[in-house]
């Protein structure tokens, strides 16, 4: 049985162990909250159908261990992703400290093209808050990526987060940037989006050229 | 009067003349004449009469109109209406005549109903219309000529079916094309979902496919979720679906993605696909890197955890084997079909010597220009596996990951109470490292007794005897060498993995002896070098009896030299302790390191060659991609790995090698043994898949029984591969079934098989001996005249048979063989088993020249001047498919083999050792060189060998221009070598080959490979049954042993404990085989006549070993202290004898 999508994208979720990475994927695809969290082994998949622009993107998302211990594994993930969230928690500087580490890997092993978001996850623990969001946000500016601050626990800004990263995407298809038939570049081609046009064939009984 | 004319009227006619009154009757008289269209007859009667033209009778409930339009009798139909008849009369399932006449295509008929006002829309109780049978039957003119009177075109049956979907269903092209000319709805679904166009493609109607597909058929999914495409696949029609590729390309995608639903079968997507991939060769790319990104990320979701384990590996799997088939199958390759290489238990076939005879050949780029289209100059397969890649580097990061969680789960077996070690160690060295040692000694000797108990601790424990034993190292060479000693077994195996890593093949041209001696060559360099020159005695210090009898050492592992063709380079023993027989190694310093720092180890990085280190708490490898050098700090100490070729130094770190001190943060302690049992299976199943792709994508030479990219990959993770199996060994037979298939593999991993329970791999051997040929082994208990076998006794016995077997096929045998004696009524298991026992012994028998008896006259080897018949080669295969069907049919022979002839049947390389089963004596003198200097002894040797030829002496030269050779010290080794591999292999390799010939035939070699060369005897002659007490009664005691000392007591007491298996091991252990004589202990032989077993006192040391002098059956016991002492170092050595060596 096969689902329709005009693409498909490969998404990464990375950080340190512990930010929630696994909680914003299972409350992404499930809409709850997972109580009993373990370290993720390896790495972990799920997948979702969602709505961009019109368009109907299927996200493949591959959910990373964060255990130093996992990192050469996790590392042979990186490549062929289409974009990324980069996650840390904002009651713990030390995930944030840690950013710059995830986001070199990120650069040097998956294609350069990668679009890549920052989350602050675990906003709602507001009171202990280690991280403010103005020095995130200029985190994210002085190295070009998108930021947003999340609650996996709540939901908020969950879906935001991988929308807002597959539109960009979208966006750059679109312009051109990004070019879906490139092997490695984390995009396919789903069914319809082949055609010009989402009719069928006339009843002429010719062949669209397309 | 009238009724005379009546009559005569009736007699004229030959029939009635009149209808009986009730009308039953009257139908049932008039009906076969309706039939026969006697329409003159049928209106006379009915005319003459008051019968009811609209009467409906018989079981059908059907009227005379129903007749004589089902069979088209135009007049009687027309005179029936003319009467009144009811036009629109329905029988009992409600079928009207226009129905009928519809369903049998009587177009006047039809005409005259419609004329008389036939009603068309009525159904007959399945909702049949006649426009539905028209369409079913594919009557087009008739449905044209229906359709003119029916308003709604789609006109539903029961089941929600219209008539373009009869159409299609029958496939009529030229109805279904009148209905869509007559704009019949093609999305119109039935009940069930079903379009049109579904059931056009469920029936492979490529016509009608493409017509509706030109017309702008949708692919609508039915209520089961199906599309027209997903049924195409399913039921394997390849064209159609290309006609809805044509239409519909972007439906590529949901094509590939059946290629995992297990609902599909394998054959019939294989077949769509490669239709697809020959018709267009943009199709082809398209679908061949497709296909690579699906088998990656099936591999990935394999591995990711919360997948379902069964559904991810049957996916994983299948889209693998779809991919090897599609990359080799033959589509433009203008000529010879290659084979794909599958394996696993499902794709084997015949049994058949494997490895030699798989092929995977193909071209992998495509030059040929016989290719069907010319834009195909980048060759899509490469496609199909480049995705891939990303997988196996993942693969390989697991691996390397499980290694380093290996070597760190040793740690968390922390420190029991535990038994320090015996007396002798000097006390002040009883430190907590001492004790820490006991307790690694004494998991190893859990581990070293492979028992099943539960309390088998985790063979990742086994990596942690090096770390001891380096340790143990700095400790003085006292306890070191008690240890080491103790550790002896397993120290050969760890040893001879690094020593693999050192030098690639290197090892392999290692004789037994060479190990010996670069156990102090130890790159920890913890054993201090006792001596290094045979004649000093061995490393331990111990000295070494001039007979020395090298127990069970399978030279399978070492893969001596002898037989390896590179051994020109042999060189003397290494005088000093870089040098090892067959290369060097480099200088370094091996004046090691204190410290064996269990907590951190950094590895070299194999790949990249670069330098990483690896800390504990947070590793940090040297990425290969990145090329970054990524260090962690504390607690770090390198191994550089010798993958490399370069040394390997132990960093000393201050550390303790107690692990006690080791901080280990909770949560990575509760985490760690999970990561291996969680991810293990997962792994195994991607191995599988790996191996599956290196055979297909590229050439490999089949002699090496795998891929060189496989054994590379095997080599780099031996430790973490042979953890796997030793966990699951099942896995040899599903996933890992490519070492059996391999003996270039398999030899990594013997020891793992061989470390399970004989009993166990019986049942395995059985078990998937009957699976692979699909029986049970019960044996079917009917008895085909056909195929029994008559046998006369007497003198033509053999011949005959031989004639007969050759005869019957294989297969035949294998399923069912019956033998009768001549003039016996007898059949059945046990004449079979007198048959075959028959023949064996007559196999034997000398006249025939084609087995000799070794020198004690118990064991048989074939003889090197067989040819003397010239016959002997198939007489040779006669013996090998006797052997294989008794052995297949669970019979044991009454037949034993030398050992090394053992040792052929299972492919391993025999040594100059095995000479000492068929000529001791001779044994002891090649022993004998070797040992001592020959420079100066006169004895004027040379590479040539005088041999007896029924009686006439020859020279046979072991090499070219041997005869002009002299024997020295350099080149001795190779001397001894090839005059053993003259008369252990050479001579006799046709005879062998043909024997094995025979005997794969029915059990193939993979299988036979799960058991050592001992336990091969015991496959195949049983376990005999063993008198303790004659065996007791029938025993000499020597050397200040005599049968009232305590440890003779115990020795015979522990004997009586235990297992039958092991009872006979030791049996084997002393005499050489498992044979018990005929008659009884009394009779046991040795090699100069009889001989008693003998048990020989040798004064206690600690940790030392008993061992063995076959030609003498003498068993040498040390003075053990206590009983269950003598049962533990009696089990080590029986059990573990074939991993190493001992000296007693």
């Amino acid at each position: 049985m096969s689902e329709t999508y005009d693409f498909l994208f490969k998404f990464l979720v990375i950080g340190s162990a512990g930010t929630g990475k696994s909680c914003l994927l299972h409350q992404f695809i499930e809409g709850k909250f997972k109580q009993d969290s373990s370290h993720t082994i390896g790495v972990e998949f799920g997948s979702r159908i969602i709505n961009v622009g019109g368009k109907s993107v299927k996200l493949q998302i591959w959910d990373t261990a964060g255990q130093e211990r996992f990192r050469s594994v996790t590392r042979s993930y990186y490549r062929g992703a289409a974009g990324a969230l980069l996650v840390y928690d904002i009651a713990s500087r030390e995930t944030y400290n840690a950013l710059t580490n995830w986001l070199t890997d990120a650069r040097t092993l998956a294609s350069p093209n990668i679009v890549i978001i920052l989350v602050g996850n675990k906003k709602d623990l507001d009171a202990e808050r280690e991280v403010t969001f103005m020095e995130a946000s200029r985190f994210a500016q002085e190295n070009e990526l998108m930021f947003l601050e999340s609650s996996a626990l709540t939901g908020e800004n969950v879906e935001e987060s991988f929308l807002k990263c597959s539109r960009t995407i979208l966006n750059k298809i679109e312009t051109g940037d990004l070019d879906p038939d490139r092997m490695g570049s984390g995009i396919q081609y789903g069914d319809p989006s082949r055609r010009r046009t989402l009719q069928p064939r006339n009843a002429d009984g010719g062949k669209c050229p397309c | 009067m009238e009724t005379l004319q009546k009559l005569a009227r009736s007699l004229r006619t030959a029939r009635a003349s009149d209808l009986p009154a009730d009308n039953d009757s009257a139908l049932s008289i008039m009906m076969p004449m309706v039939m026969q269209n006697q329409h003159r007859a049928v209106s006379e009667l009915i005319s003459s009469s008051s019968y009811d033209v609209s009467h409906k009778a018989g079981r059908a409930k059907r009227s005379l109109l129903h007749v004589a339009a089902n069979v088209g009798a135009y007049d009687c139909l027309a005179y029936l209406l003319r009467k009144g008849a009811d036009v629109n009369c329905q029988d009992i399932g409600g079928v009207t005549p226009l129905q009928l006449a519809a369903r049998n295509g009587h177009t006047k008929c039809i005409q005259k109903l419609l004329e008389c006002k036939a009603n068309i829309h009525i159904h007959n109780n399945e909702g049949m219309t006649a426009v539905h049978w028209l369409a079913s039957n594919g009557r087009t003119e008739l449905l044209g000529e229906l359709l003119k009177h029916i308003v709604d075109v789609d006109i539903e049956d029961s089941q929600g079916q219209t008539a373009l979907h009869n159409a299609c269903l029958s496939g009529h092209t030229s109805s279904v094309l009148l209905l869509l000319e007559r704009k019949a709805d093609m999305s119109k679904c039935d009940h069930k979902g079903c379009t049109p166009l579904f059931y056009a493609c469920r029936h492979g109607h490529q016509d009608c496919v493409r017509l509706l597909l030109s017309r702008g058929a949708q692919l609508l999914r039915t209520n089961d979720q199906e599309t027209p495409l997903d049924i195409a696949v399913k039921n394997g029609y390849e064209s159609v679906c290309a006609t809805i590729l044509e239409y519909y390309p972007s439906q590529l995608n949901s094509l590939l993605s059946l290629v995992k639903d297990t609902h599909v079968e394998e054959s019939k997507i294989y077949k769509v696909l490669r239709y697809l991939c020959q018709s267009n060769s943009s199709l082809q790319n398209k679908i061949m890197s497709d296909l690579g990104e699906l088998a990656a990320t099936a591999g990935r979701e394999l591995l990711s955890l919360s997948s379902d384990y069964d559904v991810a590996v049957a996916s994983f799997l299948r889209v693998i084997r779809l991919a090897c088939k599609l990359y080799v199958s033959p589509r433009l390759l203008g000529n010879s079909r290659p084979r794909v290489y599958t394996s696993g238990p499902s794709m084997y076939g015949r049994a058949d010597s494997t490895s030699s005879r798989i092929r995977a050949a193909f071209s992998g780029r495509l030059s040929s220009s016989t290719s069907t289209s010319s834009d195909d100059h980048e060759s899509p397969q490469t496609n199909v596996f480049a995705p891939l890649e990303e997988v196996w580097e993942a693969l390989e990061e697991w691996f390397l990951l499980l290694l380093s969680e290996m070597e760190d789960i040793e740690g968390e077996a922390g420190i029991g109470d535990c038994v320090l070690l015996d007396d002798g160690i000097d006390t002040r060295v009883k430190s907590p490292v001492t004790r820490h040692m006991s307790e690694t000694l004494h998991s190893t000797q859990r581990y070293s007794l492979f028992s099943k108990q539960d309390e088998l601790p985790d063979t990742e424990k086994k990596c942690s005897l090096s770390r001891s034993v380096s340790a143990s190292g700095r400790l003085g060479g006292e306890l070191s060498r008690n240890v080491a000693a103790a550790l002896v077994p397993y120290r050969v195996q760890s040893i001879r993995q690094k020593l693999l890593r050192m030098g690639s093949d290197a090892t392999f041209r290692l004789s037994q002896p060479a190990i010996e001696m670069n156990l102090a060559n130890f790159e920890d360099g913890s054993v201090s070098p006792g001596c290094n020159s045979p004649s000093e005695g061995n490393v331990f210090g111990f000295p070494v009896p001039t007979n020395m009898a090298f127990r069970r050492n399978s030279d399978r592992r070492s893969i001596s030299s002898i037989n390896s063709p590179t051994t020109a380079e042999s060189q003397p023993f290494p005088a000093n302790r870089s040098m090892v027989n067959g290369f060097s190694i480099p200088e370094r310093d091996t004046r090691v390191e204190p410290h064996m720092v269990r907590d951190t180890h950094a590895r070299r990085d194999t790949y990249a060659g670069q330098d990483t280190r690896m800390g504990r708490e947070s590793h940090a490898r040297r990425d290969t991609h990145a090329g970054q050098d990524t260090r962690v700090e504390r607690d770090i100490h390198t191994r550089r790995d010798i993958h490399a070729g370069q040394d390997t130094r132990v960093d000393m770190e201050q550390c303790d090698p107690r692990f006690d001190n080791r901080t280990v943060s909770p949560a990575f302690s509760s985490v760690d043994s999970d990561v291996i049992t969680m991810t293990a299976d997962r792994l195994c199943v991607i191995t599988h898949g790996f191996y599956l792709c290196c055979c297909n994508q590229s050439r490999w030479d089949r002699r090496n029984g795998a891929p060189p990219r496989f054994v590379e990959f095997v080599n780099r993770h031996e430790e973490v591969l042979q953890a796997l199996v030793a966990r699951n060994p099942k896995i040899l037979f599903s996933h890992f079934h490519f070492l059996l298939d391999s003996p270039v593999l398999m030899q990594k991993f013997v020891h793992v098989v061989l470390a399970q329970p004989f009993e166990e791999r019986q049942k395995w051997f059985y078990e998937n001996l009957f699976k692979q040929n699909n029986q049970d082994g019960q044996g079917s208990y009917n008895i085909d005249e056909k195929n029994v076998i008559e046998i006369k006794r007497g003198d033509s016995l053999f011949n005959t048979s031989c004639e007969v077997l050759s005869k019957i096929s294989t297969e035949i045998l294998k399923k069912n063989v019956v033998v009768r004696f001549q003039g016996e009524p007898g059949v059945g298991r046990g004449v079979l088993k007198e048959w075959l026992d028959l023949l064996s012994k007559e196999i034997l028998n000398p006249d025939y020249a084609l087995f000799t008896q070794s020198v004690d006259g118990t064991t048989f080897q074939p003889c090197s001047n067989s040819e003397i018949n010239p016959d002997h080669l198939n007489y040779f295969r006669f013996a090998g498919r006797i052997i294989g069907l008794s052995l297949y049919n669970r019979l044991h022979l009454n037949v034993y083999f030398t050992r090394s002839f053992y040792k052929h049947i299972l492919g391993i390389p025999v040594s100059y050792q095995d000479v000492s089963s068929i000529d001791p004596e001779y044994a002891k003198n090649l022993q004998w060189i070797l040992d001592n200097d020959i420079s100066d002894l006169g004895f004027d040797l040379t590479f040539a060998v005088e041999t007896d030829v029924f009686g006439t002496m020859r020279e046979i030269d072991l090499r070219s221009g041997g005869s002009q050779l002299m024997v020295n010290e350099e080149n001795k080794h190779e001397y001894v070598q090839l005059v053993a591999d003259l008369k252990l292999t050479r001579a006799i390799r046709p005879q062998i080959c043909s024997f094995l010939d025979g005997f794969h035939e029915f059990i193939p070699h993979s299988l036979v490979s799960l058991f050592d060369e001992y336990e091969l005897e015991l496959l195949m002659s049983g376990l005999p049954e063993v008198d303790m007490n004659d065996w007791e009664k029938n025993t000499t005691y020597a050397n200040g042993y005599d049968a009232e000392c305590p440890v003779i007591a115990w020795f015979w007491k522990v004997l009586r404990s235990l297992s039958k298996t092991d009872v006979v091991l030791l049996l084997q252990f002393a005499t050489g085989s498992s044979r018990v004589p005929l008659g009884g202990f009394s009779h046991l032989s040795g090699t100069s006549g009889p001989h008693q077993f003998c048990i020989s006192r040798v004064e206690f040391k600690p940790n030392l070993l008993p061992s063995a002098s076959t030609c003498f059956n003498m068993l040498r016991l040390p003075e053990y202290r206590s009983e269950d002492e003598l049962k533990e170092r009696l089990l080590v050595a029986l059990r573990c004898g074939s991993q190493g060596f001992d000296f007693a």
